[in-house]
């Protein structure tokens, strides 16, 4: 938190945002000069602003009107108006990925957040060791995910496994997730939190040091115990930061499509093949741009009204900003 | 911090398995796949397996160092710094102009740039594939800085506002009295004090352009534009399943992006605090 806060949990940086932007908007680089037309800040933020409609306004419009086409590779045929939709809800195909997406995203989130925390608490205080382990924790999160899905496909293979090996030693029997139908969608969706902890340890870690100590002190002089404390007054401190934390994760998990290619390729029988796999071979296998376009908007719906959804729940309940 | 003087041994000790425990998990994985790149062929597949890679070899380093591999890091390289620039160039107008002035249509324009941050690349690929098509710039170094620069944009837009936010602005208002330009006290006050805040973009952007696959994958056609994780990804279909291969290029690949991490993590800490207390 910056340094210029300190007035109590009850101003959040929110305010002295506000404030400042309130003061400048009566100072002398917002005002409008003269009052005039002031084109100065929209150069400022074209630039900007253009490039991003490149991957947003852009290629929502496309698979719009994609989606509503029957196409030939990128020529559009016919208007067909909702049936890419209606056959693709009607697929059995479709319905497995639908539930594998959801599956992978909220088990993933619900982990990733709960490692996260968790490594939080234990490692938030100074100490030497600490500093090192949150360091390595955040590895796989700066590692590219063809490396890691490589490094965890070698790892699991049933026959040269040294898990296997070492798990033979002491008698228990060997693991081979990926070859399962049950095992393979959990083994990705453990491996994927394993590979996010980082992010949201990070998070944490920021949210629990914005949590004045004397909060905590209270609590403490008040007899609650560590997971009374744990419950009543870190997590609903940690809301807007679980909040960020949460939004990023399951916009990222909905998108990801290096991990299931390479670690599982959607097999074995389709049983970890999520939505964003499907399009991708709709789009570049199957080269129905169509089915490709409905599924793009299926998966921004599904982003967008879970980003919102979170939004509404967490503001309901946040009562102390 | 209360407690730390009367913690019995036994919770230190806790801590410690805990702590090891953690990092075991976590680094088993890079250290099994560094194990294996030093391996010589016949070790790779050899069970029980040889938990230390002994006799060494850097054979596997040398073959995908004379196969292609240089090209694809000098093509990762390229790509990931002209993103940097990009982006660093955009989000510092954009940040500066939503954290200082007030002018209509400016939240229109500031939600526009944040639904960026809700759209997955893979949501875009199809479209940007057409455009390269359309325009003929598919398989170019040019495609691949402009689709990775706009996904990372909005997010160094907003972390930026949000770190200028926290820049008190009477240095700037005392520029302006003094008779500097607004493009000049944005350039000379505000670029140095917001520098923390502009390594950690850049970082955050090297990073995402140098693990981007999707994108790479999809608008290069050519073996010689693949990036490192697409060079990495068609290893498996060009040479089959060669293991000791396989995690050498990994470990290279992994490399740069670590030191860097590991170098300026504490600007990549700061950074991310100071922006989302802000943001959120």
């Amino acid at each position: 938190m910056s340094s210029a806060t300190g007035s109590g949990p009850s101003s959040g940086p929110d305010t002295v945002a506000t404030r400042w932007s309130r003061r400048l908007g009566e100072g002398l680089l917002g005002r409008p000069r003269g009052g005039r037309f002031d084109l100065f800040p929209y150069l400022l933020m074209l630039p900007g602003l253009l490039l991003v409609m490149f991957v947003t306004l852009y290629p929502i419009v496309f698979a719009v009107n994609y989606s509503l086409m029957r196409t030939q590779v990128f020529k559009q045929l016919a208007f067909v108006g909702l049936a890419n939709y209606a056959r693709l809800f009607a697929d059995p195909r479709f319905q497995t990925n639908l539930v594998n997406s959801l599956f992978f995203v909220l088990v993933g989130v619900a982990l990733t957040w709960t490692f996260g925390l968790a490594l939080a608490l234990l490692l938030r205080r100074q100490r030497w060791g600490n500093a090192i382990l949150k360091t390595i924790v955040l590895i796989p999160w700066v590692t590219n995910q063809v490396v890691l899905a490589l490094m965890w496909k070698w790892l699991l293979n049933g026959e040269f496994s040294p898990i296997n090996y070492l798990l033979g030693l002491v008698n228990l029997p060997g693991l081979n997730p990926l070859i399962s139908t049950a095992q393979a969608l959990p083994a990705l969706t453990i491996v994927n939190a394993w590979r996010a902890t980082g992010f949201s340890l990070l998070l944490m870690l920021a949210g629990l040091s914005a949590i004045p100590v004397e909060v905590e002190e209270a609590a403490e002089i008040d007899g609650a115990s560590r997971w009374k404390q744990l419950w009543y007054v870190i997590i609903p401190l940690l809301k807007p930061v679980s909040l960020a934390c949460i939004i990023t994760l399951t916009i990222s998990f909905f998108n990801i499509i290096v991990l299931p290619m390479d670690l599982t390729g959607g097999g074995p029988l389709n049983s970890t093949e999520v939505l964003s796999l499907r399009l991708y071979r709709e789009g570049f296998q199957y080269y129905n741009m169509g089915s490709a376009s409905a599924i793009t908007l299926v998966l921004v719906g599904l982003d967008l009204i879970l980003a919102w959804a979170y939004y509404k729940l967490i503001r309901a309940e946040t009562y102390y900003r | 911090m209360t407690t730390r003087e009367h913690m019995p041994s036994w919770v230190t000790t806790l801590r410690w398995v805990g702590l090891i425990l953690v990092g075991g998990i976590v680094l088993g994985p890079f250290l099994w796949a560094l194990s294996t790149s030093l391996k010589v062929k016949d070790d790779v597949l050899r069970m029980p397996p040889k938990f230390l890679p002994w006799p060494l070899t850097v054979e596997n380093y040398q073959g995908i160092l004379t196969a292609g591999f240089p090209r694809y890091l000098l093509n990762s390289t390229i790509v990931a710094v002209c993103s940097v620039v990009v982006v660093v160039l955009v989000s510092v107008h954009a940040g500066y102009a939503a954290a200082r002035y007030e002018f209509r249509g400016k939240s229109a324009m500031l939600f526009l740039i944040l639904t960026g941050m809700a759209m997955g690349e893979l949501s875009t690929v199809l479209p940007l594939y057409f455009f390269g098509t359309q325009l003929r710039i598919l398989d170019t170094y040019g495609i691949l800085i402009l689709a990775n620069s706009a996904f990372i944009a909005p997010l160094a837009i907003w972390f930026l506002q949000g770190y200028f936010r926290s820049i008190p602005p009477q240095m700037e208002e005392a520029a302006l009295i003094d008779g500097a330009t607004r493009a000049g006290a944005l350039y000379r006050i505000v670029l140095p004090s917001a520098l923390p805040g502009l390594i950690t973009v850049s970082l955050v952007s090297f990073v995402h352009s140098w693990n981007e696959f999707i994108l790479a994958l999809v608008l290069t056609s050519s073996g010689t534009m693949r990036t490192v994780p697409v060079g990495i990804h068609l290893y498996l279909t060009d040479y089959g399943v060669d293991w000791g291969s396989i995690t050498a290029a990994g470990i290279l690949s992994i490399l740069p992006v670590t030191l860097l991490f590991l170098l300026l993590q504490r600007h990549f800490l700061r950074g991310l605090t100071a922006g989302a207390t802000t943001g959120f």
